[in-house]
């Protein structure tokens, strides 16, 4: 099934993301625990997972999914389920029972159902990383915001970077991420702009990660003369980023903005 | 315990556990929302007062944002993880939307000659936003950094009631599904037993069940979180036997924790066993993207 199949099928259902790398030696794992047990403790609550992987362009890769029992658990890893690729994963929990029967008289449900998952990170060199779900997916155009992110010298240690995915999901091109990327800091109390950069754009449900030192010429000199740098990310699109920062030891950290 | 006025009921605070032998740095930058002015920004205050969610005070200051849209000011304090006050804190400065506060933990510490233990820093906002529930404008980031390492995460802070009498709590559960006890990493659960109420004065002792599968648990006592404390434990160091318990599982089970009548922050940590490299994550309450529980009645049903 494809994702746009599945939203018109549960429209009800929020579909949260997050950001996945399969390589040789990078995995990504997504954990889920069946929580409707703890909402309703006495009765069965089996759910159906459904994953969908998109790669960096935005591409529908795979849709599987996974039966889990009341009170059941998983860790999936990605590299069962696609090719190496980066990108975007997509995580539904979907009730195999009549959830709003089980809910009167008993619990107010949300208008939209969302699903809490986590996801761990790790390279063969025992470098780990976690993180909870992020952004939901959105099937309409999401209007323009601006987005504040910070980075530290820290010694010159960290290598900056950040994750911009654009979890809109629909085929018009409006549907675009075009983002406008400003490097900043704070003079005498006021923010200074040092360097602007225009992204390519980012097709819909895809996924751009970009190396602050490679994208802003002297961002590097920027952080170590200032100490601490803004960026602020501008876009239709394009919910709150993550940061991703690698350590020169190899570590890195991946997280939500 | 802290002082009883440590912090105003309309400011939002938020703990960091600061971690000995890594430099510990906060930074937040708030975001557009901070003097957002909606319809809604000005309705909220007048529902929580009539919810009795927000004192008459509460709601004044918050007209007061609105109108006046004063810059965020920063202050904050160094506290040991049983959680006793070792050094109020003040920051200097300002800060509006995309301005960046930073304050290095570590450093301070150093310059209170303070020992380099693990322990906790409180960051207090002067101001937030005015929704009850989501009241910080932005996150704020903790970055922990090593001689070989680099970890982190993001959260907002908050003003609403936890563990004060303005507020009771039936109990807290966490549920970490991403165990892992292998060859290469090893996973904790950190607790923070937090409280809206500086001179909070209750201690926890949670218990953790172990799973392999959904019938089979090890549970264990985890200890006890002093009020206002911090204490982490490792899945190894609640359950000696975990490598053997969950060996059928290929190393991978779930964590549940509970506690009757408090609630805790609660903390997922994935060491790898070289200590060169750890991730930490606050848990989600997945229980309210499905329940609604501010719509619910008797949500904010105060302590007896």
């Amino acid at each position: 099934m494809n994702l746009d199949a599945f939203i018109k099928k549960q429209p009800n259902f929020s579909i949260p993301t997050t950001y996945f790398k399969v390589t040789s030696k990078f995995s990504t794992i997504i954990s889920f625990y069946n929580y409707f047990k703890e909402i309703f403790p006495d009765l069965e609550t089996p759910v159906t997972l459904n994953v969908f992987i998109f790669n960096s362009g935005g591409l529908q890769v795979a849709h599987k999914q996974f039966r889990l029992v009341t009170g059941e658990s998983t860790q999936i890893s990605l590299r069962e389920l696609c090719a190496e690729m980066e990108g975007m994963v997509c995580c539904v929990a979907v009730p195999e029972f009549n959830l709003e029967d089980f809910a009167r008289d008993k619990i107010v449900l949300r208008t939209k159902v969302s699903t809490g998952f986590y996801v761990t990170w790790f390279d063969d060199s025992n470098h780990v990383d976690i993180m909870h779900e992020w952004n939901t997916v959105s099937a309409g155009v999401q209007p323009f915001q601006t987005s504040f992110l910070n980075y530290s010298f820290l010694g010159g240690v960290i290598r900056p970077g950040v994750i911009l995915m654009n979890t809109t999901h629909t085929s018009n091109r409006e549907g675009f991420a075009e983002p406008l990327m400003q490097l900043y800091t704070m003079k005498n109390g006021k923010q200074l702009v040092l360097q602007s950069k225009s992204i390519d754009p980012i097709p819909p449900m895809g996924t751009r990660v970009i190396d602050i030192y490679s994208l802003f010429g002297e961002a590097r000199h920027f952080l170590e003369q200032y100490g601490t740098l803004g960026l602020s990310v501008s876009s239709a699109n394009l919910p709150l980023p993550l940061t991703i920062e690698s350590h020169e030891s190899g570590d890195f950290h991946i997280h939500h903005g | 315990m802290l002082p009883n006025k440590f912090w105003n009921e309309w400011e939002p605070r938020v703990s960091f556990p600061t971690f000995k032998g890594v430099e510990n740095l906060i930074s937040f930058t708030p975001d557009l929302s901070l003097n957002r002015k909606t319809t809604r920004e000005f309705a909220l205050p007048l529902y929580y007062l009539w919810k009795k969610q927000k004192s008459l005070k509460s709601v004044i200051k918050n007209f007061q944002w609105l109108i006046v849209s004063p810059k965020l000011r920063f202050r904050g304090a160094l506290l040991s993880r049983d959680g006793t006050l070792l050094s109020p804190i003040n920051f200097e400065g300002e800060y509006g939307p995309g301005d960046i506060f930073t304050a290095n933990v570590s450093t301070l510490m150093r310059e209170l000659n303070l020992p380099d233990e693990d322990g906790q820093f409180l960051l207090i906002a002067s101001r937030g936003r005015n929704d009850w529930i989501n009241s910080a404008p932005g996150n704020t980031t903790v970055r922990y950094v090593g001689k070989e390492f680099i970890s982190g995460y993001r959260t907002g802070f908050f003003a609403r009631p936890l563990n004060s009498s303005q507020k009771n709590h039936y109990g807290f559960t966490g549920i970490n599904p991403q165990v892992m006890v292998t060859d290469t990493l090893e996973s904790a659960i950190l607790l923070i037993n937090h409280s809206s109420n500086p001179a909070y004065t209750l201690s926890v002792n949670p218990k953790v069940r172990l799973y392999r599968n959904t019938k089979e648990f090890i549970e264990a006592d985890f200890g006890e979180i002093p009020p206002l404390g911090i204490r982490e434990r490792s899945v190894l160091s609640l359950f000696p036997n975990a490598r053997e318990f969950l060996a059928k599982a290929h190393g991978l089970g779930t964590t549940v924790t509970k506690v009757k009548g408090a609630t805790l922050a609660s903390f997922h940590i994935t060491r790898s066993l070289n200590g060169d490299s750890f991730g930490i994550e606050h848990s989600r309450p997945t229980h309210s993207y499905v329940v609604h529980y501010t719509r619910m009645k008797g949500y904010n049903k105060k302590a007896k």
